[in-house]
């Protein structure tokens, strides 16, 4: 009997101390970054990343995110690409569409309203933040799952 | 029998229940404590919408519950949100309270009372804002802010007034863009006089010298910087080579100051240290070792010599005055500690506030680079669950190329 009571208090120790061992682990864990260096390919271009030569407007299908610009379209003039548009038509087509971009506000890193990016399904196009998860998404075009 | 049995279980439900509902209550945590868990387990979004929850509040934490929010939206990339909360929070500590209310306040203990900011937190507010505006290209906004955070940053004694360096490092870059020598000069004059160990003050003023033919001083002032950056990531002479482009990564480095009450004087509050375990970084572009980082402020360095001792003082004996006062008065005496609350210290501060800013800096050639970050702690060793890798990172020639990054543990899980 003694035995036992004995047996009872020794297990239930054990098992105090299990339990805090398993609390200090979940609580304390260590994280490992096994980021790679190598990026993947960019994919849709924008300000930051510089203007992929050859994408078409984000508007007309492309993979062009970059801010309209006159400069932007003489470009896509260079590279063949939508001949007979001008920079008027490029923001128009972008404001019809209910997209912002630079133009309207900068530095939201697509979490404004009209967010997420339109890369994610959202409505926004100003040029995400480099140096923030959002931006590689947005580069990358991988990402989990598109919010909004 | 039965009754008294059953009368027995009751009460020993009764007691459970108590217990458990102690323990819930006692566990609960605010949305606004949430927030501040959330941020340093990196997930930026979770902080950002608990904080949003208590904006709406409006209640005496208003100014934390902003300069928590804007902190979370500053390191999420969202510059424009976490301006517009820094604005809130600067705008309600700088509002003047009419004399009622501060009658009213004044008789109020810390605790209970409306927090209306400490000098290092509107300075640090200032500089966030400042640091924002540098990254969006609004160079007379950031300069306007960086001037308010060297105004705001009041000093216990003369010699700590205004010596914020990373204020007077950005002004000094601003000057510089803006063709202004002579004030570049003296700001980055400010940063060696303050911070001499900090090398890339000293590199701008032998450009400076350079540009204004004072050769022989350029000479000393490079040397300086030589000493100071072992790894010359600037380069060795001040010949500006056309192919290469400047980039500046801010690292906000560490926890802030906490305050706790002082163990001698118990109803003053003393700023004291965090424990973190970053004491530096390394910077590697494109899998090459560009430099390391270099200390520019240490926050908490700051919140233990901001001034304000003085009013505190004041503010405490007034308060003790009033307090007594109310005692006095019958039938208000008893319940005045309980309506009040007692003398005890004010013990808020900015949760989410930084420990240290350090700045690295380096001369790589235009493109779009992955970016690694290693952390070190005291003694050299590399911190497991710091590492930070950065895809796209954009160098443009002729731009300031500025990239704000803040180090936590697991901030890249995977």
């Amino acid at each position: 009997m003694i035995m036992t009571k004995r047996m009872s208090v020794c297990s239930g120790f054990l098992l105090l101390v299990l339990m805090t061992f398993v609390f200090f682990c979940a609580t304390t864990g260590k994280f490992v970054n096994t980021k790679p260096l190598e990026s993947p390919p960019v994919k849709y271009c924008n300000d930051a990343t510089g203007h992929a030569p050859g994408s078409k407007p984000w508007i007309l299908g492309g993979t062009c995110c970059c801010t309209p610009s006159p400069q932007l379209v003489e470009q896509y003039h260079r590279d063949g690409i939508a001949l007979d548009l001008t920079y008027e038509d490029l923001v128009r087509m972008y404001r019809e569409a209910g997209i912002t971009t630079d133009l309207d506000h900068k530095g939201c890193n697509n979490m404004c309203d009209h967010g997420p990016h339109v890369v994610k399904g959202g409505k926004c196009m100003c040029t995400p933040t480099p140096g923030t998860r959002n931006f590689e998404q947005v580069v990358s075009g991988v990402f989990v799952t598109a919010e909004k | 029998m039965k009754h008294s049995k059953a009368l027995k279980m009751f009460s020993v439900h009764l007691l459970l229940f108590a217990l458990g509902t102690a323990l819930f209550l006692g566990c609960a945590k605010s949305a606004f404590q949430k927030g501040q868990e959330a941020y340093f387990k990196a997930d930026f979004d979770k902080s950002i919408e608990y904080f949003e929850q208590m904006k709406t509040k409006k209640d005496k934490n208003y100014v934390l519950y902003m300069l928590d929010l804007g902190t979370a939206y500053f390191t999420a990339g969202d510059y424009y949100e976490a301006e517009n909360a820094f604005l809130a929070g600067i705008q309600t500590m700088e509002k003047d309270v009419s004399e009622a209310q501060a009658a009213v306040q004044l008789a109020k203990s810390d605790a209970k009372k409306t927090y209306t900011g400490d000098p290092h937190d509107m300075a640090m507010a200032h500089v966030f804002t400042g640091l924002l505006n540098m990254e969006l290209g609004d160079l007379e906004a950031a300069e306007i802010e960086f001037r308010k955070a060297l105004e705001s940053d009041r000093g216990k004694e003369e010699k700590y007034e205004g010596d914020l360096c990373l204020a007077h490092y950005f002004l000094g870059q601003v000057y510089r863009m803006k063709g202004e020598l002579d004030n570049a000069r003296i700001a980055f004059r400010n940063v060696t006089e303050h911070r001499p160990e900090f090398p890339y003050a000293w590199y701008e003023l032998a450009d400076i010298a350079e540009q204004e033919n004072l050769s022989g001083e350029a000479e000393t002032f490079l040397q300086n910087y030589r000493d100071k950056d072992n790894y010359c990531s600037l380069g060795r002479g001040l010949e500006h080579d056309p192919n290469l482009a400047d980039l500046t990564i801010v690292l906000c480095l560490g926890k802030g100051p906490m305050k706790k009450a002082d163990p001698f004087l118990g109803a003053f509050s003393q700023v004291a240290e965090r424990k973190y375990k970053e004491e530096y970084a390394e910077l590697s572009v494109g899998g090459a070792l560009l430099c390391r980082s270099y200390q520019v402020d240490d926050v908490t360095h700051q919140a233990k010599t901001s001034g304000g001792f003085g009013g505190e003082l004041a503010r405490k004996t007034a308060q003790v005055v009033a307090q007594q006062a109310l005692q006095a008065v019958p039938g208000v005496g008893l319940f005045s500690g309980l309506l009040l609350g007692g003398a005890e210290a004010d013990v808020r501060y900015w949760y989410t506030l930084p420990g240290e800013f350090h700045i690295i800096r380096g001369l790589v050639a235009p493109g779009n680079y992955s970016l690694e970050l290693k952390f070190y702690d005291k003694k050299d060793k590399e911190l497991e669950g710091y590492r930070q890798v950065w895809y796209y990172v954009p160098v443009r020639e002729g731009q300031s190329n500025i990239l704000i990054l803040r180090s936590m543990l697991g901030m890249q899980k995977g």
